[in-house]
């Protein structure tokens, strides 16, 4: 018989999921990323690896829901939940190269350098063209290769081939490097491998950080789809001139002109409700106006073709 | 302190034989700004601007005036402009307007008083769709405005026989009377007004009008009720609308003689006229026309005066149904725009970003989202 705690602890387990049931009936894969990050940023990043979990039922060839689940276990410490999710996904999904990456992260995270670096291998095969893969398995590299103390590393082949794979890093994903990413290299070419895992690792934490950050723009979304109510247009400009105004002087990053093409979908979104709103206000004046009643109806037709497309909105 | 002096601006333009000239100045007796539109020498509208709520003259900010020399200067290439695109699309309709186009032009040139070139839209109209009652009624007025009585009374007429439910065209019809002298059947034109739309502000007023004209000639021992009548017209059309007045509830109280009632019609009439929306109503025509026939053109900026400004109007108190829906309207116009600026935006990111697929996706669904408006647009154009 289970007794009045596990009766409890059950009763809120299942309350709990129910709840993730409803938030992915109601929000669509583009804020679900948001969601969590939003969970993570008010202490409850295991909430965000639930959410995922359950994401992932619904969405299981979505990359990016791999990804953002490794992030949020290791911060959350629900790591075996992740590699259970991970593992069954290399079963569905044999030839994705995204599972064995984020599988790859996963060890890496654990610090599980040997099969890490076997599965980011895995993966960069499939997919030679991502960049932080690259980054993951030169660190995983490293760090079995600094604790096989007794080969010299600069004269293994594979040294030669993570440094190659850092210049390429570079070309793909100019973001990562920082400085402590170019001292890391600096160091690496110095023979001086513990010191430039360090480095190294810096730089792909920094990297981490920012994709865990819920930044203003994850607020104006998340405020406009959970809290309509408090959404606030006035800010949404304001932010919009901000970032036109970096671009202006060349000074955004490349996710902030992702941010600013979506901050323009916002802005449209709103255009089109406040549309909606003046033919309703124009009805109730004239309840027979019979363009109102046209536009409105078009408009309506219109706007449910237009939702499931902006749901696909990508961060 | 030496007083800011305020520029005068003066462009002119020749139409088919005719000269137009626009003259924008700042208006120190009415503390605004003028924008005066002429047609061979002779004035035939204006419109005045509030730009601000202090003296201009009195400022003291050398930058404040510089900004409103700015904004003087802006007005005045506004009208200019929108004087040239009126022509232009005058032109462009001549190749390829329907009837509906032109009668929406023939609003654009009546709202700015340009009354032959309205008739001649109007005329073009008709040719194109010979049954669209609207398009009477705005002859009807033309003809009024130029006067010619007889020629309004027979489109007014036309009109009704088309849609003889329509109050403006039993009121226009009772105002052509009016003018005519015919009280008695302008104010059973005015009463067939108020059977279908019993609030109507204007026909109180005009009714009201009538009575006392005709007891200005009576001037029997009946002139006493036909004043009283004209009083509880006026005190109805006073009710339906206008702000709180003491002053004016005061006259009405005490209103007796011919002169105390004509003296309450002058300023009912000057505060509904205040109030009319035919300027605003005709830019609304000017841009709907523009959104269908110039819709590469109309510049980003454009759109945002105009949305500004019919904002402003609704709120100032033009709450009318057909200003919201011009209003709906071009706000769904200028979100094309923003699409626009969202392409560009994921198309940069493409470019420079190692995550293309979020960018190409974000891109696609843009542009889906732009092929949705124009469809809606071309829907809404077919209204126009």
């Amino acid at each position: 018989m289970p007794t009045v705690e596990q009766t409890k602890i059950d009763k809120e387990l299942k309350q709990e999921k129910e709840d993730l049931q409803l938030l992915l009936e109601k929000y669509k894969l583009s804020m679900i990323s948001t969601l969590a990050l939003y969970f993570n940023s008010a202490g409850k990043p295991e909430k965000g690896v639930d959410l995922l979990i359950s994401a992932l039922e619904k969405w299981p060839e979505e990359p990016e829901l791999y990804e953002e689940l490794v992030f949020f276990a290791i911060k959350s410490g629900k790591t075996a939940e992740a590699e259970k999710k991970l593992l069954e996904a290399q079963v569905l999904l044999p030839e994705a190269p995204f599972v064995y990456s984020s599988l790859g992260k996963l060890y890496f995270l654990k610090k599980e350098f040997i099969s890490a670096r076997e599965l980011l291998g895995k993966s960069i095969q499939l997919n030679p063209g991502d960049g932080i893969n690259l980054l993951f398995s030169t660190l995983s590299s490293l760090a079995v290769q600094r604790e096989d103390k007794g080969i010299n590393l600069s004269e293994l082949p594979e040294i030669q081939q993570i440094e190659k794979d850092l210049q390429k890093l570079k070309e793909l994903n100019p973001e990562v490097v920082t400085d402590d990413f170019l001292k890391g290299k600096e160091l690496l070419a110095q023979n001086n491998y513990v010191e430039a895992f360090k480095y190294l690792e810096k730089s792909l934490n920094s990297y981490l950080n920012k994709k865990m950050d819920f930044t203003r723009f994850h607020q104006l979304f998340f405020s406009f789809y959970l809290e309509p109510e408090k959404f606030d247009l006035e800010d949404l400009k304001k932010y919009i001139q901000e970032l036109e105004k970096k671009l202006s002087l060349s000074l955004s990053s490349e996710k902030e002109l992702n941010y600013l093409g979506c901050c323009y979908i916002l802005f449209f979104i709103n255009l089109v409700k406040s549309s909606e709103e003046q033919l309703k206000k124009a009805l109730v004046l004239d309840p027979e106006f019979e363009g109102a009643k046209e536009a409105l109806r078009f408009l309506e037709k219109m706007k449910s073709e237009m939702l499931p497309l902006i749901d696909s909105l990508r961060f | 302190m030496d007083e800011p002096r305020l520029p005068k601006h003066k462009e002119k333009i020749g139409y088919r034989g005719n000269s137009y000239a626009v003259e924008t100045e700042y208006d120190v007796l009415l503390n605004r700004v003028s924008v005066r539109l002429f047609k061979n020498r002779r004035l035939v509208s204006s419109r005045s601007i509030r730009i601000r709520d202090g003296q201009i003259e009195k400022s003291t900010d050398r930058e404040e005036i510089e900004k409103i020399k700015e904004k003087i200067a802006y007005y005045h290439r506004e009208e200019y402009a929108l004087l040239i695109s009126f022509f232009e699309l005058s032109q462009k309709l001549k190749l390829n307007g329907d009837g509906p186009a032109h009668h929406s032009l023939g609003l654009v040139f009546l709202g700015r008083e340009l009354l032959e070139e309205a008739k001649e839209e109007f005329l073009l109209a008709l040719v194109k769709t010979p049954t669209y009652s609207p398009v009477y009624n705005h002859l009807g007025i033309v003809y009024l405005k130029l006067g010619m009585i007889e020629e309004s009374i027979k489109n007014f007429q036309t009109a009704l026989k088309i849609n003889p439910d329509f109050a403006d065209y039993h009121h226009n019809l009772g105002t052509a009377f009016l003018e005519k002298k015919s009280y008695l059947e302008a104010e059973k034109e005015f009463q067939e007004a108020l059977k279908l739309n019993p609030r109507y502000q204007e026909v109180y007023l005009n009714l009201g009008f009538s009575c006392l004209e005709r007891g200005g000639i009576e001037g029997d021992t009946s002139t006493e009720t036909i004043l009283k009548e004209a009083l509880d017209n006026f005190k109805k059309a006073y009710q339906l609308g206008f702000k709180k007045d003491l002053r004016m509830e005061e006259l009405l109280q005490k209103a007796f003689t011919w002169e105390d009632l004509s003296r309450i019609y002058m300023l009912l009439k000057s505060l509904l006229t205040e109030g009319s929306s035919l300027e605003i109503k005709s830019l609304c025509d000017y841009f709907r026309l523009r959104f269908k026939y110039d819709p590469k053109v109309v510049e980003k900026k454009e759109v945002e005066d105009y949305l500004l400004q019919l904002s402003q109007e609704i709120v100032e108190g033009k709450n009318y149904p057909d200003l919201r829906h011009s209003l709906a309207l071009a706000y769904i116009f200028y979100s094309r725009y923003i699409l626009k600026l969202a392409e560009k935006q994921f198309q940069n990111f493409i470019q420079l970003s190692s995550e293309k697929k979020s960018g190409e996706t974000n891109l696609e669904m843009s542009r889906e989202l732009e092929k949705k408006i124009e469809l809606y647009l071309e829907e809404s154009h077919q209204e126009v």
